[in-house]
């Protein structure tokens, strides 16, 4: 059980600022859902807590159970018991992905594990995940499909059993069926006491695995927390209303126009001239 | 008398002249000749194969200043498979002709040390000829190694594709040079080639050059040429699940090195093959 702590997180994505000032706590036993519009910082959060290298902390802190995270490694946060399912995972051509995750399982332990326990492991998760033995065998997510991938993350997430699992729109690819399995899986790792920040744009999956708190992240901010009545609002009504209701308007992507286009700007760009 | 097979084989005839041997190796069904290169004494080897079985010939050891030429009769097919794992400096040339229908298939597993020059010519003489090549070589340390491939279509329905792999690190350097010729008159034939070398260190150094010389329209010819360091994406999705930097990055270049093993079928080469490449990281 750990609790993790951000405090005025600061975040840049090549000199932009994406992060504006996070304040977020997640206690143990909690299932977090974070919600917000598109390009708001959400997956921006989860990338920086993992230690993603192309997200620069520019200030601001992350510990867990009082230890600084932003001075661990990538490696050494996950072997601290963070987790990061990802919303497009890498395909990673000649890594098989058994000997990828025995490395990941061993990565954690002080023996390796046994040939056999690791089978079993394996073959649990992939039947609670409706994954072939098979994919075990295949280069790490190479040629799977949007669902496939993401099952594979839930799978590695069964076999990691991670103190704090962060899941980044888990449920995008996913048919009817993979949702709930998924779904089960994490509900199964909740009873362990894991605990849970996840993103999704969805009500669906949130229904299932009941978050505990709901947080909103707006213009790089978490503009609001509660409960989960906040999700189905957000899921009738949009985000809207937040600007009506508490003063909050939400910034757009500005799209640069192209200086080459032929139009009226640039006949109005010579005549300026 | 023939030291150059590792075992005395009754589907092989020889001859001998000056400095130059030369062996037929007629079969109807499938057979598997190695050749250790440590036992040659010859500057130039050549095989003549004949027959409708396949050859798996499997080549050990370090050839040196020799040069080796396979001729496929119609209709042969051979399964070429060279393992290279020892210290040495090394300058061979092969060449590979190609007669109707015949099929050639030839892996390289270079994970020696030392200077190494390497000339691949492969003729498709005649039509339906096929050839398919693979290499994967990993250079270290002050190692030297260049590889000439090429493939030359003489004619129509010729079909070839090579895959060059390299991983460079250290103060070596690896440089890949790949030609695909396709001669005017052998149309409807095609030819791919692609290279790529992953580089680790800024003091190695790495070059892949892809050449088409095309010279008819109806045909299918592709190149491809990458050399780049290892994909951070890669490396931060690994080491997301707890596998450190280092770890991550062999998993990553074995994976990549790896392939070349699934054309050994030879299970004292595989393993000696495998020790070759934990010896080398």
């Amino acid at each position: 059980m750990k609790e993790l702590i951000i405090k005025d997180l600061h975040v840049s994505v090549e000199g932009r600022e994406i992060l504006k000032g996070v304040n977020l706590s997640i206690y143990p036993n909690e299932t977090v859902a974070l919600l917000g519009p598109n390009g708001h910082g959400k997956s921006t959060l989860l990338a920086a807590i993992m230690g993603n290298p192309k997200y620069e902390v520019t200030s601001g802190s992350i510990t867990l159970d009082g230890e600084d995270v932003l001075t661990m490694s990538v490696d050494e946060r996950a072997r601290k018991g963070i987790f990061l399912g990802m919303q497009y995972p890498s395909e990673v051509p000649g890594v098989i992905n058994a000997d990828f995750l025995k490395a990941a399982v061993n990565a954690r332990r002080e023996k390796p594990v046994k040939l056999f326990e690791f089978y079993r492991a394996i073959e649990q998760a992939s039947k609670k995940m409706h994954i072939s033995m098979d994919m075990a065998q295949r280069f790490l997510n190479e040629g799977f499909s949007g669902g496939e991938k993401k099952r594979n993350e839930i799978l590695q997430m069964l076999l990691l059993k991670p103190d704090f699992a962060m899941l980044d729109e888990i449920d995008s690819g996913l048919d009817v069926d993979a949702l709930v399995y998924v779904a089960e899986a994490i509900k199964d790792v909740q009873k362990t006491n894991t605990s849970f920040l996840v993103i999704s744009h969805y009500e669906k999956l949130y229904k299932m695995i009941n978050p505990t708190r709901v947080a909103v992240m707006i213009n790089g901010k978490i503009v609001l927390e509660g409960e989960q009545d906040i999700i189905t609002k957000i899921e009738t009504q949009g985000y809207e209303w937040m600007k009506y209701e508490l003063g909050i308007s939400i910034e757009k992507d500005q799209v640069d126009m192209n200086k080459q286009s032929i139009g009226v700007c640039v006949t109005k760009e010579v005549i300026g001239k | 008398m023939i030291k150059l097979f590792e075992e005395r084989v009754d589907f092989i005839e020889s001859f001998i002249n000056n400095n130059e041997i030369t062996f037929n190796v007629l079969s109807n069904k499938d057979e598997t000749i190695k050749i250790d290169w440590n036992k040659c004494s010859y500057s130039k080897v050549i095989i003549n194969f004949s027959g409708n079985g396949l050859i798996n010939l499997l080549e050990i050891g370090e050839p040196n200043k020799i040069s080796v030429v396979y001729n496929l009769n119609d209709y042969s097919r051979v399964n070429h498979s060279i393992a290279s794992f020892y210290c040495c400096e090394s300058k061979v040339d092969y060449q590979v002709n190609l007669n109707e229908g015949s099929e050639y298939r030839g892996a390289l597993a270079d994970f020696s040390y030392g200077k190494k020059e390497f000339n691949f010519v492969c003729n498709l003489n005649k039509v339906y000829a096929k050839a398919n090549w693979n290499l994967a070589s990993l250079s270290t340390e002050k190692d030297h190694k260049t590889f000439y491939v090429s493939f030359y279509h003489h004619a129509r329905h010729t079909y070839a594709k090579m895959e060059n792999y390299g991983v460079c690190e250290d103060e070596s350097s690896l440089n890949f040079f790949g030609t695909s010729s396709i001669e005017r008159g052998a149309k409807t034939s095609g030819t791919h080639q692609s290279a790529k070398i992953m580089v680790f260190d800024e003091k190695c150094k790495a070059k892949a050059s892809p050449i088409l010389c095309i010279d008819e329209n109806d045909v299918e010819a592709s190149h491809a040429a990458v050399v780049g360091q290892i994909n951070e994406d890669h490396i931060f999705y690994l080491t997301s699940r707890g596998i450190p930097e280092d770890e991550a990055k062999k998993l990553i270049t074995l994976g990549y090195l790896n392939p070349i093993l699934n054309y050994f079928d030879d299970e004292k080469t595989l393993e000696e093959i495998k020790n070759s490449i934990e010896r080398r990281f």
